[in-house]
């Protein structure tokens, strides 16, 4: 593949290339284990939950009212994010920012405002629940760490679609990977 | 790179600094709120593409010194450390911060209507 040609026009780097992705594969995968170690604790699949620094503090945080305001335990809703992360990291090719504008948009939803979400779950822990949880500060940290990594591609493919749609083109095919828009538009 | 290591350090001080100089309830939700929003901001901000996610770090810094004048801090110590995590904030977060990448006119692109990457893809054969 010529990388010339997958570069977005106007960048000087390819946000698409594995290189660029692989990391956040990685540290989605490393986000999705915590998730399901807290979720075990709160499906009791797990007896006790391991915290090196504020003792009981995470199964104070993984039991409070707050982490029972959804129909399902949320550190399990916190695994589907980070599997949502992962899987969307993965599908397409090395220039998917053109290819697959759905799944670099897919992706960056699940990554950015679901990493905001995180933070402000770390707040309510001594705001609201007035305790700490190590894992639960990990899994947030990891959420915020793969916000920018991931809003690079997220513009390259924003800005694709401005440029179907300043051709007066379909943006919406274009959104599902159109081949004749893609042929059409750099 | 180093300007958000720095803030990334502050938003750390700020969240423990409530268990250290023992703050009252209020103000250390202030800080509990306040240092991992700062925290954030400033990770983002690293990655040259959203560098100006810095600029939040501006207004966080001005709410604390804001606050420490609303609301009563019954430590001197605790006022004097969260005024000058305040300041600090403010002063790194101002700092002009230059970056070798191209990124097709970054975010402001999505809103123009001749942006960087439109006249970059007209120049491509």
């Amino acid at each position: 593949m010529n990388q010339e040609m997958t570069i977005p026009p106007g960048w000087n780097y390819n946000p698409s290339l594995w290189s660029q992705r692989r990391p956040l594969v990685l540290v989605g995968s490393l986000g999705f284990c915590i998730a399901m170690y807290l979720a075990f604790y709160q499906l009791k699949i797990v007896d006790r939950v391991w915290d090196p620094f504020f003792g009981d503090g995470t199964e104070k945080v993984l039991t409070s009212n707050l982490s029972r305001q959804f129909p399902i335990p949320d550190a399990l809703l916190g695994a589907f994010g980070y599997l949502v992360d992962v899987v969307a990291g993965i599908i397409g090719s090395q220039e998917r920012w053109k290819t697959k504008p759905w799944i670099v948009i897919i992706f960056g939803i699940a990554v950015g405002p679901l990493g905001l979400v995180s933070v402000l779950l770390v707040i309510s822990q001594p705001v609201v629940v007035g305790h700490w949880c190590t894992l639960c500060l990990c899994s947030a940290l990891i959420s915020v760490i793969m916000i920018s990594p991931a809003m690079d591609e997220f513009l390259a493919s924003l800005q694709y679609l401005q440029r179907v749609k300043q051709q007066k083109l379909s943006v919406w095919k274009a959104f599902w990977g159109s081949t004749a828009i893609r042929q059409k538009t750099v | 790179m180093l300007i958000g290591i720095v803030n990334i350090v502050l938003g750390l001080w700020l969240m423990v600094s409530p268990f250290i100089f023992g703050m009252n309830r209020l103000t250390s939700n202030i800080n509990h709120i306040v240092g991992p929003l700062v925290i954030t901001f400033s990770i983002i901000s690293l990655w040259e593409i959203n560098r100006n996610a810095i600029k939040v770090n501006l207004l966080l810094g001005v709410w604390l010194l804001i606050a420490l004048f609303l609301f009563e801090y019954t430590k001197t110590i605790a006022f004097f450390s969260n005024g000058g995590a305040a300041c600090l904030v403010i002063i790194l977060s101002s700092i002009k911060r230059k970056g070798g990448g191209k990124f097709g006119g970054g975010w402001r692109s999505l809103f123009q209507h001749n942006p960087a990457h439109l006249r970059e893809a007209e120049k491509t054969p």
